[in-house]
């Protein structure tokens, strides 16, 4: 078995970097998952496919249901499937129990197709992963893909571009335009690294709908594996989180001449930006009018919405930390609740995330470094209200009793389109105004003179 | 077709067990060998059961590292963290990917570190570790071998192996070795009812110092926890309470080392026994129990006898890791309920009763169609969903309710908690028709009904 080709991953000619000496587009900076994790996030969002973890217990029993990835429909995604290799495994191999497992899967669960991840260990004694796949696919009749992403290969990041290649070379363009049934006059577009986290996608879809525009494939949150194999004949590809998949945007440029457009849903500006420009691209009268109506009126309604907030909001500090789309989108959704960013972590964003997170705050409120100690400093001393980050940090900020909200992937409320806005308005309101932070502070009864 | 692969595991790593019970170690920090998953997902798993700051760090070994060796990594990463966190402990943490290379660890510590030199002023000892007093030790936990409560286990045998010491015998001192299943509330409990007799409890790791919540301020070591020093005394206690099956191991290199005696129990959950417990501390202290202790043993009797009616026909199926399930399901049987279990460390059942000792959640789903309760991890939901069983979390991990780590389930109280719990459930079922609900159930209804019309 070949792992793969980490530079050339790395290498992606669609980051305006590769101009500059600097050609990897991610140096991992440490505190990150590996790149199995980073693989197994993107690609496990498809809702009716099985994903199988070729590897010991680890590596599943540590992360299975750890996403908030939403589904409407299969659940299948959301079971663990593991080998779980023992010490017998390792020694006499371990391929054979490898493919009765794709079989019972198969049999028992009846998946759309089987992905699986070759993790650290058989990539180490040299299973022969991609062999086994392929004689179970001849035996079974279903895909069964191989992921060949071992965690010690690199970063999440490096991970998520493997899958993305994955998705390239296995799936994308494997399907029939009559399984898609997408006529030529019809306005479709992808999504491309949006993983419907607590369900964000079902606050987007609505948008394109009363547009008039088809969502053809989602890559991948709340997906079927047939809707990514036939993504190839949308007109437009709408990437949400550039860092993770700019891979798939680019490829499909390369293979099926699909232009791509960097967007996000956090924000209003954000929003309307994006739905704009996807109006604008698909240069049709009637598709432009309707957008600018259809994104008035929801504006409209947002702002109603939100006017409660806007008193207790407007002006309040805010300490932000980070990845991927987020980093910068963020930044401009807390901009239109009235919020000031003093200062935004970018250990977790790529360059170009910086470069557009460096046009909204400036250069001097950029933190390169980011480490439990720095943020709290940052805290302490730009008197922020709030600090707003991953689920790793939210213990950090409670501990030292600071107003907190996830926005990474373990939260549990939607806060992209209009409607993940108010969300976003109310929980920082929630938070920021908790009579619990006064009491938590009171002066011990004991410890009075 | 024979099944080979193992379908929603109720098994996380040993790895992380050893992780979690360095955690109740005052300053001890725990540094997984691997590549970086291993430690971020690890993290975050921990971090969301016991929703505190979790003291671990990683190696981060890459591609290279992984053909080449990484010691060298380790080298650096311990001084670093020495450093950085000026630690009581470093607990070094190999995984299946440092043993399958075969990384030798243990070299390195004893060449480099000193580690195995009791003179800590000796050459050897890296002049590090020496200025922050800190010790090194090393637990191999490869994820090929065995689940949470076995890296837990080891953690604790390696710290007694390489830090309790001789010494007279401290009459009222007792060792508590409890099982990693055991919540933070259940060790708080344990050490009331210890105290009660008028003895000393040592309870290796506590977990209840420090993952309690009453972390004030940030940190990521434990700022609270067993001491390093009550470790070593830990060789001259008078006796050795070990808690769990998996504890049971650790106990014997106290008693093989110091000859303290050692007494093991299952579990501390039901009247039998917590009569023998407390039977055993009314011979070690040479007290009687004290009133308090008493009272709630009237109140479990009448709770018991309140609640027998509504709990003797249930069926309740387990799913819990390592030695967790023998404490739960020998009081289930003292109230007459029957069981359906499956667990990765099975136990003896009467006959009639079901067990697999596969231990995953697929295989209970399987068996348990029929059950009215579920027991299992935050895992359980979606049986619990697809069945329409209620589910009571308990076990690891639990990341979707609040205070499950503070939950009370050992001791006459706690017993009494746990019974409330699931007879409550049942109450509600009852009241809420939770069953009649259910599509499967709504033909035996009809049924029932029927039957009563003639």
């Amino acid at each position: 078995m070949k792992l793969p080709n980490t530079a050339e991953i790395l290498d992606q000619p669609a980051c305006e970097h590769n101009l500059s000496v600097d050609k990897a587009c991610e140096k991992p900076k440490g505190g990150e998952s590996c790149a199995f994790d980073g693989a197994y996030i993107v690609l496990n969002p498809i809702t009716d496919a099985a994903h199988l973890i070729h590897g010991p217990i680890a590596c599943c029993g540590n992360s299975y249901e750890g996403r908030g990835s939403l589904s409407s429909g299969s659940r299948l995604y959301r079971y663990g499937f593991t080998t779980d290799m023992t010490e017998m495994n390792i020694i006499y191999g371990s391929e054979a129990k490898l493919m009765q497992a794709v079989e019972y899967i198969a049999g028992r669960y009846k998946p759309a197709a089987i992905f699986v991840y070759s993790t650290c260990i058989p990539s180490l004694t040299g299973e022969d992963v991609e062999t086994v796949c392929r004689q179970a696919r001849a035996k079974i009749g279903i895909p069964v893909i191989p992921v060949i992403a071992p965690g010690f290969l690199g970063h999440k990041n490096m991970g998520n571009r493997l899958a993305g290649d994955v998705l390239l070379n296995h799936v994308i363009g494997t399907g029939e335009s009559s399984e898609s049934g997408v006529r030529s006059s019809e306005f479709t577009i992808n999504l491309i690294g949006e993983y419907n986290i607590a369900g964000e996608l079902w606050n987007v879809l609505p948008l394109f709908e009363k547009i008039g525009i088809r969502v053809l494939s989602k890559i991948t949150g709340d997906s079927t594996f047939q809707e990514i194999t036939y993504a190839h004949h949308a007109k437009l590809n709408l990437l949400i989180c550039g860092r993770a998949l700019v891979n798939v945007a680019r490829g499909m440029e390369t293979r099926y001449g699909i232009p791509f457009r960097e967007v996000s849903f956090y924000g209003i500006r954000n929003i309307r930006k994006a739905i704009v420009e996807v109006a604008r691209f698909l240069q049709d009268r009637d598709i432009m009018e309707r957008a600018d109506e259809v994104v008035s009126e929801e504006e409209m309604i947002a702002c109603y919405a939100l006017r409660d907030y806007f008193p207790y909001l407007r002006g309040k500090k805010a300490v932000v930390y980070t990845g991927g789309v987020k980093s910068w989108s963020m930044l401009s959704a807390l901009n239109d609740l009235g919020m000031e960013v003093t200062a935004c972590g970018v250990k977790k964003s790529s360059l170009s995330d910086i470069a557009k997170i460096k046009d909204l705050i400036g250069e001097e409120r950029i933190l390169k470094d980011v480490t439990p100690k720095i943020l709290l400093d940052t805290i302490y001393k730009t008197k922020a209200d709030i600090l707003i980050a991953g689920g790793r940090n939210q213990y950090l900020a409670y501990k030292e009793k600071i107003p907190f909200i996830d926005i990474n992937q373990e939260r549990h409320t939607p806060y992209a389109g209009y409607r993940g806005l108010v969300n976003l308005a109310k929980d920082i309101a929630k938070t920021i105004y908790s009579p619990v932070w006064g009491l938590a502070k009171k002066e011990l009864i004991w410890e009075r003179p | 077709m024979g099944k080979t692969l193992t379908v929603n595991p109720l098994k996380t790593s040993p790895a992380l067990g050893a992780a979690y019970a360095l955690q109740g170690i005052k300053g001890a920090i725990a540094l997984f060998h691997a590549a970086p998953g291993c430690t971020f997902l690890g993290k975050v798993l921990m971090t969301q059961h016991v929703k505190e700051p979790v003291g671990l760090v990683g190696t981060d070994i890459k591609e290279m590292p992984t053909i080449m060796g990484g010691l060298d990594e380790l080298k650096n990463k311990i001084l670093d963290v020495t450093e950085k966190f000026k630690p009581s402990v470093i607990g070094v943490i190999g995984t299946a990917l440092s043993e399958v290379r075969g990384e030798d660890v243990e070299t390195v510590m004893s060449s480099e570190f000193g580690v195995g030199s009791k003179n800590k002023q000796s050459k050897g000892f890296h002049s590090e570790l020496r200025t922050h007093n800190s010790e090194l030790i090393y637990i191999p936990c490869p994820d090929y071998m065995g689940g949470f409560d076995d890296g837990y286990a080891k953690a604790v045998e390696v710290m007694l192996e390489n830090m309790a010491e001789a010494g007279p015998v401290i009459s009222d001192q007792i060792n508590i070795l409890p099982s990693a299943f055991l919540t933070i509330g259940d060790l708080e409990e344990i050490k009331e009812t210890v105290s009660a007799f008028g003895l000393k409890p040592v309870v290796l790791p506590d977990l209840s110092l420090s993952m309690d919540g009453s972390k004030a301020r940030y940190g990521i070591l434990p700022l609270d926890g067993l001491h390093i020093e009550e470790i070593k005394r830990m060789g001259r206690a008078a006796a050795t309470i070990a808690i769990g099956k998996s504890m049971q191991k650790a106990g014997e290199i106290l008693r093989q080392k110091f000859k303290t005696p050692l007494y093991s129990f299952g579990g501390l959950t039901g009247l039998e026994a917590m009569d023998e417990f407390i039977k055993l501390l009314m011979n070690l202290s040479g007290k009687d129990a004290p009133e308090n202790i008493r009272r709630w043993r009237k109140r479990l009797i009448d709770g018991m006898v309140d609640t027998h009616l509504i709990m003797a026909d249930k069926k309740i199926a387990i799913g819990l890791d390592g030695d967790m399930p023998s404490g739960i399901s020998s009081f289930c049987r003292e109230m007459g309920m029957s069981l359906i279990a499956d667990c990765p460390s099975p136990f003896p059942l009467p006959s009639g009763e079901r067990v697999r000792e596969r231990g995953d959640l697929e295989d209970l789903e399987d068996m348990a169609r029929d059950a009215d309760l579920l027991i299992a991890n935050s895992h359980g939901k979606e049986i619990s969903d697809r069945l329409g069983i209620p589910l009571l979390r308990m076990g690891f991990p639990v990341y979707d309710r609040f205070g499950e780590t503070l939950k009370v389930r050992v001791g006459y109280r706690g017993t009494l908690n746990f019974l409330f719990d699931m007879a409550n459930i049942f109450q509600e079922g009852r009241n809420e028709s939770y069953h009649r609900n259910h599509p499967k159930r709504q033909g035996m209804d009809a049924a029932i009904h029927s039957e009563h019309q003639c």
